[in-house]
């Protein structure tokens, strides 16, 4: 198995930062390492894009996230959503939350509302949270 | 007997909004858009590019986004 690629909170990231608020994304947010990277992660809307090397949104401690779209983590090892000893808050999930080696990976993962037709995949490991 | 002149600090930068234009560009060799506390409209068709992050906010990014906003890593 890889192993889990974690991107820096700053850096080769299409949003960085202390917080990160978006709070509609109809388009797309791409980073090298990571699309968002930032302690706190809040993703109230998002029908586009979020996509990353490593990690479509990499949180340190906290990733809440309405998805309606597509956020990836597309190298080896990527993660769509990783916050490493923090969480990860998924509201409502009607896209597609996918990572070469998983969907989500953090010390804590919620998944309140997940669709049938909706998919957090991943490839190979037990830190995805299957639809 | 003198005494030293203490610097003030500096008054804080309130938060911006910064309102990108549909089919506009903003570029940046490292940073497309750099800012400690502000608000991103990034209309049809915008786009942010960074050679490493598209936006880099020291404290707090609100970011609406219709757009592209990338970070390349060439920087």
């Amino acid at each position: 198995m890889p192993a889990p690629s974690r991107a820096r909170a700053r850096g080769s990231g299409g949003i960085t930062g202390g917080t990160v608020n978006v709070t509609a994304n109809t388009g797309t947010i791409s980073g090298v390492l990571a699309g968002i990277g930032a302690a706190d992660v809040n993703v109230t809307a998002n029908t586009g894009t979020i996509t990353g090397g490593a990690n479509g949104i990499h949180a340190a401690t906290l990733a809440t996230v309405d998805n309606a779209g597509t956020i990836s983590g597309t190298d080896t090892g990527g993660i769509g959503i990783f916050a490493g000893t923090g969480t990860v808050n998924v509201t409502a999930n009607t896209g597609t939350i996918s990572g070469v080696l998983a969907g989500i990976g953090a010390a804590d993962v919620n998944v309140t509302a997940n669709t049938a037709a909706s998919r957090v995949a991943r490839s190979a490991s037990a830190l995805a949270v299957a639809a | 007997m003198r005494t030293a002149a203490r610097a003030s600090a500096p008054p804080p930068i309130p938060a911006a909004t910064y309102n990108i234009a549909p089919g506009a560009s903003l570029t940046g060799s490292f940073i497309g858009l750099r800012f400690a506390d502000g608000t991103v409209n990034v209309k049809d068709n915008a786009s942010i590019t960074g050679g490493s992050d598209g936006i880099l906010a020291n404290t707090l990014a609100t970011v609406n986004n219709a757009g592209t906003i990338s970070g390349t890593g060439a920087g």
